[in-house]
């Protein structure tokens, strides 16, 4: 075939794959974000997931539409929300330097939600939020969320170091909290009404 | 045209050869010259190189002689199970025109014979009774005066660290970091040995 075309039409040929395989590999270039995001290590509830410089075991996942927390005295008082608290109970321990650690929910959608503050439930010693790590003292507490119900199917938990968002090129650990298979109906089912977190 | 003499194959080769030499060296200088520079600022805020000072020598640094005068358990109420308290005493001797503020500056932590460290307790979290300052240059007097490191004069100071228990105390060793350093180079820092 090739000794039919005359070299112009070589070269033709060839001007004609180097620009095909120039829009392709342009195509496939990774952004800038993709360089710089972190790497991605998953696992499921129950495991022990160990990243870079952070290892997490989640224990489970409860969902709550109010919570019931102490106050003044012996006190009590209920805090609500427009959606529905989910919580996540886990062991968390930095490997090699201090730090704090952060959580958010990944949904489906693609929507984050970040894990709630540290007063929001203020439950001294549970809530993990803002709590520096260090090596060998592993602490073990909850991180909370607020979310719509609708976004409960699916959506991951992400553990990172650092109190913002995670760091680029760090580790970003992925837990799977086995809601990707449950419809609406079956997520307000497991919702409970109330949740009582003072003991 | 017929008359042009014959281009030297090895001429050629030569002149290539160092062409791509050229490339491959500027390719590696422009890959190495932007980590050199992003790891010195990291170097400016974070320690990076230690200087190993056995234990009873003293080391000079940013503008004053450092040295570790011992390290000990310390108890603390509702302390954790699997956690103890250790406190490093160090001594500090300023050079001539160095100011306790600069001094001020040093920051500490405690690491281990695996690399991992912990931070000294800078704000007080721990609850633990202090006998000297925690600041490397200042601190407040028994009344409550403001006291300060003056050069020439040893100056001693205390920080606390929360470690894991069942380390053996003897192959922790406290470092002392200054970022932003004005004599040192940049990342240095002082690691007392036991």
């Amino acid at each position: 075939m090739s000794a039919r075309l005359g070299p112009a039409w070589r070269s033709a040929l060839w001007l004609a794959f180097g620009v095909v395989a120039v829009v392709l590999l342009r195509k496939a270039q990774p952004s800038y974000e993709d360089k710089l995001a972190p790497f991605v290590v998953r696992g499921a509830l129950g495991q022990r997931v160990e990243a870079r410089d952070l290892a997490v075991v989640v224990d489970g996942v409860r969902l709550a539409r109010r919570y019931r927390v102490a106050d003044i005295g012996d006190e009590s008082r209920v805090l609500r929300t427009p959606g529905v608290w989910l919580s996540v109970v886990l062991e968390a321990e930095v490997l090699r330097e201090p730090a704090p650690i952060s959580a958010r929910l990944h949904t489906r959608d693609g929507y984050d939600y970040q894990a709630a503050g540290d007063d929001r439930p203020r439950v001294r010693g549970v809530n993990l939020s803002g709590i520096e790590l260090a090596p060998g003292l592993p602490a073990r507490g909850a991180f909370f969320f607020e979310l719509p119900p609708a976004q409960v199917p699916g959506a991951r938990l992400q553990i990172y170091r650092g109190p913002l968002t995670p760091g680029q090129m760090d580790s970003l650990i992925e837990i799977d909290l086995g809601t990707g298979a449950q419809t609406a109906e079956q997520v307000q089912a497991r919702i409970a009404d109330e949740i009582d977190l003072r003991s | 045209m017929s008359d042009a003499a014959p281009v030297s194959r090895s001429g050629a080769r030569q002149r290539q050869r160092l062409w791509l030499l050229g490339a491959a060296l500027l390719g590696a200088w422009a890959l190495y010259a932007p980590y050199r520079e992003a790891r010195q600022a990291y170097a400016r805020t974070h320690p990076l190189r230690p200087v190993d000072v056995p234990t009873a020598a003293s080391a000079a640094y940013e503008g004053a002689r450092w040295r570790l005068l011992n390290l000990t358990e310390r108890d603390r109420p509702g302390q954790r199970d699997d956690a103890r308290v250790l406190v490093a005493r160090f001594e500090v001797v300023a050079d001539e025109g160095t100011t306790p503020r600069q001094l001020d500056r040093c920051r500490s932590r405690i690491s281990d014979a695996r690399g991992r460290v912990w931070n000294a307790d800078a704000f007080g979290q721990l609850g633990v009774r202090h006998t000297l300052p925690q600041a490397c240059g200042s601190g407040t007097g028994a009344d409550f005066r403001r006291i300060e490191a003056r050069p020439g004069k040893p100056w001693q100071f205390e920080q606390v660290y929360q470690v894991p228990r069942g380390l053996d105390a003897k192959t922790l060793r406290p470092e002392i970091f200054m970022p932003w350093p004005e004599r040192e180079p940049a990342g240095r820092y002082l690691r007392f040995t036991p």
